[in-house]
């Protein structure tokens, strides 16, 4: 593996300056900049919100329709010094069937310059790191989705690239071979790899690392610590939404109440805006007992990640018109619920609210 | 690029394309051979060389040259970027530091290898078993059968570097593109009357294979001298295969859709 400790074009790391990626009219990632050093990366996001495409270009698979991605110093579109440093593991469960997992996996190696003998020791040698050794004279074709998945992994590091791009490797992996490819991430992230790993499985990325980025509709909504974005979770304003054969009755009950900051209606149902969920759930019942009301159901759309980006992305749209950074589109934290300083969104802000995510500042 | 040519060549043995080629080729083969010795019935030895002769010249003209010869190119190379961008397996390739001339070069050189072998091979068997029963005009006719093969493997050649092209260039639509485009340009124009059918070079192949002109007005078709004859096939192949590694080179071929 390339020593990472420098600069310049033997550093060991991802940078993107003002990196936007369109598909015809539609644009799948919009000015992102960052700079990501040695060690595992979390990148989270809803489907369809760009982790891909950034792979992609990170990959050089893509090429950037505005800014620049440089892969350790590199551009990497068509460009083998770059690619022979980058190891992709792609999201789809594509595999050349025909083949043998030896065959497949030491392929890519002399693909990657080794030669043939090489190329079959390193090979077998990754293929038993993620528990293929016994399956890998048979062809892919009949291997199950978790030993595909596997045998992707087996190629993206048969090279030992220093920039390792993972697109949701754990999908349909059982518990033993997600610990056992969780190992296998962590112990080439030590050995000084940047590991970008993509999922949109908050725990997924959980076990593996502390530092993630939050991307939602082709934009970076914020980069920090992963005990900041649970605290954005937490802090963000959660939907209660109660169905009953009175809504309007329960409105104008509940509408006093300290903790709901909005009251809005549904079809059949009247929707509370609260910063504290569990209180408001003790409210409503204790208000139903009190006037003998019926209810039918208490539910919580919003309690997950998805909300959370969308609680982002609605802010950075939010923000977008102010003509602080208008036109850019980044998260701020103008609301009187700010994320706290650490947890950062792109972009200036007011209440000490600053961006890590500039180039060179959340790297190590 | 010989890493790309032996992955392409392996998945193809593998696969059913080979094998529906070779099924294909056996049954040309066998058509022909049924032909010519269901025609000779208590005929002499001359007249048998001669039913003989006949029905191989019409066997290649017809199953090689008007059949196998657009079947093979088309099975092994028309889809041979394209299938790999629709199973999303081309980011593999596209992900290796071996640039994207090598991974065209290699798929095109696996193709045309393996359609150039049936073809070859084929020809051979038709000959040995078409004159089985001739051993001394076996030999003799043997140059002819080599110089046809010649001129089918030339053809084969370039029709593998069209398919491969238009596979690059319209990943979606490779396999109707370089159809229609064989099927008007190469087929259909080579029964052209007079210099209108130039454009084809099956038509061209055949001249160089020493075939009469049939088709439309067929006294009104050119001669075109073997040496010419390869020279255009050659060119138009090479010019048509770094066009086909140019597409590839510089195409996206939507790794990541929106």
């Amino acid at each position: 593996m390339t020593d990472s400790t420098g600069t310049g074009e033997h550093e060991v790391s991802i940078r993107a300056v003002r990196l936007s990626k369109w598909y015809g009219r539609i644009a799948a990632l919009q000015d992102v900049s960052l700079h990501l050093g040695p060690g595992v990366w979390g990148l989270l996001g809803p489907n369809g919100s760009g982790k891909t495409t950034f792979l992609q270009l990170a990959a050089g698979q893509l090429r950037p329709a505005l800014g620049e991605i440089l892969v350790c110093g590199e551009r990497p579109f068509g460009n083998p010094k770059a690619l022979r440093r980058i190891g992709l593991c792609p999201e789809a469960d594509a595999l050349y069937d025909e083949l043998t997992g030896l065959e497949f996996v030491s392929l890519m190696a002399e693909l990657s310059g080794f030669s043939k003998k090489e190329a079959v020791e390193r090979a077998a040698s990754s293929l038993d790191a993620f528990g293929l050794v016994d399956a890998k004279d048979r062809r892919i074709g009949g291997y199950s989705r978790g030993m595909r998945q596997r045998a992707k992994l087996a190629q993206c590091v048969v090279h030992d690239p220093d920039v390792i791009l993972l697109d949701e490797p754990l999908t349909g992996t059982d518990p033993a071979s997600r610990h056992r490819i969780l190992e296998e991430v962590k112990r080439r992230a030590e050995a000084g790899a940047v590991v970008l790993f993509s999922t949109h499985v908050l725990p997924e990325i959980e076990a593996l690392t502390d530092r993630v980025l939050l991307i939602a509709r082709g934009q970076l909504v914020a980069q920090g610590h992963m005990h900041e974005i649970r605290g954005l979770l937490e802090e963000h304003p959660h939907h209660v939404r109660v169905y009953c054969p009175e809504p309007r009755k329960l409105a104008a009950l509940v509408l006093d109440v300290e903790g709901i900051v909005a009251v809005s209606f549904a079809a059949g149902a009247v929707e509370l805006m609260t910063y504290d969920p569990e209180a408001t759930y003790q409210i409503v019942a204790e208000k139903v007992v009190e006037h003998g009301l019926e209810i039918e159901s208490i539910t919580s759309p919003d309690a997950n990640l998805e909300a959370l980006f969308h609680y982002l992305v609605e802010r950075s749209t939010a923000g977008a018109g102010t003509g602080m950074d208008a036109g850019v589109g980044r998260a701020r934290g103008g609301s009187a619920h700010a994320p706290p300083a650490a947890a950062v969104a792109q972009g200036a802000a007011p209440g000490g609210y600053q961006p890590q995510a500039t180039p060179g500042g959340s790297s190590s | 690029m010989s890493v790309v040519f032996r992955m392409q060549l392996r998945r193809l043995i593998r696969g059913r394309k080979l094998r529906l080629g070779a099924v294909s080729c056996a049954l040309v083969v066998f058509a022909v051979v049924a032909a010519r010795y269901a025609s000779e019935r208590d005929v002499g030895a001359d007249r048998s060389i001669e039913l003989a002769s006949e029905a191989i010249a019409e066997g290649f003209s017809w199953g090689f040259f008007k059949l196998l010869a657009f079947l093979l190119p088309f099975l092994f190379t028309s889809a041979a970027i394209s299938e790999e961008v629709e199973n999303r397996t081309f980011s593999y390739l596209a992900a290796r530091p071996i640039g994207r001339f090598a991974i065209a070069l290699g798929k095109f050189g696996a193709g045309a290898v393996l359609a150039v072998g049936l073809i070859v091979s084929s020809g051979l068997v038709l000959h040995i078993v078409g004159y089985a029963t001739e051993p001394s005009a076996m030999f003799e006719a043997f140059p002819e059968t080599l110089r046809t093969l010649g001129a089918l493997s030339l053809l084969t050649v370039f029709y593998c570097a069209i398919c491969m092209l238009w596979g690059a260039l319209t990943p979606d639509a490779s396999g109707v593109i370089a159809g229609m485009y064989l099927g008007i340009l190469e087929f259909c124009c080579s029964f052209l009357p007079g210099y209108f059918r130039c454009v084809s070079m099956n038509y061209v192949a055949r001249q160089i294979a020493g075939y009469e002109p049939k088709g439309l007005l067929p006294e009104t078709a050119p001669e075109i001298a073997p040496v010419i004859g390869v020279s255009v096939i050659l060119g138009l192949t090479l010019f048509v295969v770094f066009f086909a590694c140019l597409a590839v080179r510089g195409s996206e071929y939507r790794f990541a859709k929106a």
